[in-house]
């Protein structure tokens, strides 16, 4: 097991994250976001191989900026930056490998 | 962590598990009771409010759909625990300890102090009477956005990654030990590129509304030193001010915040200053230092608000939030319109200043007219 965080820096009122195992797509999880630093983070226990994720975005500035780090406990963090939508709605979406 | 969601099948359990005895205890007495007929019901004007099959349905299927939690980004912060702030910006320092009082609300004890009292803030939106004194106080919310159940996010999650993951290529391996490779794709550019994302969005994380209520309560002590109006000697008195409010805020699918609130202020003013000097004799000419003469005046505000709150559309890469403020003081038969346009950005990007012009109506020749002001340090957002 890895403990991996994800931190979402973005303007959006409305924040939400999912994980979902490929293996056992009966175990997704939503992620508890809490304010920290300016930026809202929270951790989820992630099991090596592959998981879909999903960030959604709400409630922001039209094409505003944001940036999601997803970091595993010890390691380097990861970066993405994209922007909202022009009624500032988004997110990411994707795949986490834990190796 | 704690997990804040409060999942439809929870709340499956806990209705079966309290409508269960309830229906064990009532069917006995059901049995040994004969049933009225409806005519004795209509004759004794009862109306029995029994939710039809297809309604009671409805409700369960919604349940299922969907899971609910509390809406931390529009009000609130979802800190559970202690915390310290101070702001230069907001020129004050505060204390705040957050506790969960159930799944879907929180309890926040505060205290603040004005970094410096000769400072105010901001005359724009300042509508607590405590804004520039020290105060403690107590505020308890409650709110619910609606989330697409754990079944609903997992079908989206997976389609949407696989149209991702279909059309971007796999990014190399990081030069840093990460331990773990990230292949993501923007939801906005997602929604541009491909219908069937968009439709997928649509149908299964539609936007909903987010609202949220709250009651909150300040008190703080201040201290008016001042000469008294009668042997001119200097004294001073300690007043305590007091404030409550209603805020109900709502965050429509569209974007638009709205909120409404009630606030009842009781606040004490200093006296105004006058020169104050002893002559000693008619052609001396003597400084008059002015002093404050008189105690504190109270002043009462009943204020009653309701703001709405948009983004506007860029223009030309740069971003504006306007808002619409209409406030009615009873107390002091004042009422005012404003409408602040964010333009300037603070050092972490976000709307923090602009201009602001707005109207006020009053029975007072001094205050009523017209206000145009710049201001800072009054962050905007879509939320509370």
């Amino acid at each position: 097991m890895a403990k991996v965080t994800f931190t979402i820096k973005s303007d959006a009122t409305l924040q939400t994250v999912f994980v979902l195992p490929v293996a056992a797509p009966n175990k997704g999880q939503f992620v508890t976001l809490k304010k920290k630093d300016g930026a809202r983070a929270g951790s989820i226990d992630l099991e090596a191989g592959k998981h879909h994720y999903l960030v959604r975005l709400e409630g922001g500035a039209p094409e505003g900026d944001w940036t999601l780090t997803v970091q595993r406990e010890g390691k380097q963090p990861v970066e993405r930056e994209g922007e909202l939508d022009s009624e500032g709605n988004g997110g990411d979406v994707g795949q986490i490998t834990v190796v | 962590m704690l997990d804040r969601s409060l999942s439809s099948s929870r709340v499956i359990r806990w209705a079966v598990a309290t409508a269960l005895p309830l229906l064990a205890c009532g069917r006995p007495a059901r049995a040994q009771t004969p049933q009225p007929t409806p005519a004795e019901i209509a004759r004794q004007g009862v109306a029995l409010q029994i939710p039809s099959l297809p309604e009671a349905a409805k409700v369960r299927e919604r349940r299922q759909e969907t899971r609910v939690v509390y809406p931390y980004g529009l009000s609130g912060t979802a800190l559970n625990g202690a915390s310290v702030l101070a702001s230069r910006d907001a020129k004050r320092v505060a204390i705040a300890a957050t506790f969960s009082t159930s799944l879907l609300s929180e309890l926040v004890v505060n205290a603040s102090a004005p970094l410096s009292e000769d400072e105010p803030r901001s005359a724009v939106l300042q509508l607590d009477g405590l804004a520039n004194k020290s105060k403690v106080g107590v505020e308890w919310r409650y709110g619910q956005q609606r989330l697409p159940s754990r079944e609903a996010m997992a079908t989206l999650t997976s389609e949407l990654a696989a149209i991702c993951l279909a059309t971007n290529p796999t990014p190399e391996k990081p030069a840093v030990d990460t331990g773990l490779v990230l292949q993501g794709c923007s939801i906005a550019e997602l929604r541009k590129k491909s219908p069937a994302a968009a439709a997928a969005i649509d149908t299964y994380f539609p936007r909903r509304a987010a609202w949220y209520v709250s009651l909150k309560g300040d008190v703080g002590p201040e201290t008016f030193k001042f000469s008294d109006a009668t042997t001119f000697a200097s004294t001073d008195e300690r007043k305590w001010s007091g404030s409550g409010a209603v805020v109900v805020g709502f965050l429509t699918p569209q974007n638009l915040y709205v909120a409404g609130s009630v606030r009842f202020d009781r606040t004490y003013e200093a006296a105004k200053s006058q020169a104050l000097c002893t002559i000693g004799a008619l052609d001396q000419i003597t400084a008059c230092p002015n002093k404050i003469v008189g105690g504190p005046a109270e002043k009462t505000l009943k204020v009653t608000e309701v703001e709405l709150r948009k983004y506007l559309p860029p223009i030309a890469g740069l971003t504006f939030g306007v808002a619409g403020i209409v406030r009615r003081d009873w107390k002091q038969d004042d009422t005012t319109v404003e409408v602040p346009l964010y333009f300037l950005k603070d050092k972490e990007g976000g709307l923090s200043g602009g201009v602001s012009g707005g109207y006020v109506w009053s029975s007072d020749k001094d205050t009523k007219g017209a206000r145009f002001t710049v201001f800072v340090g009054q962050t905007f957002g879509l939320g509370g």
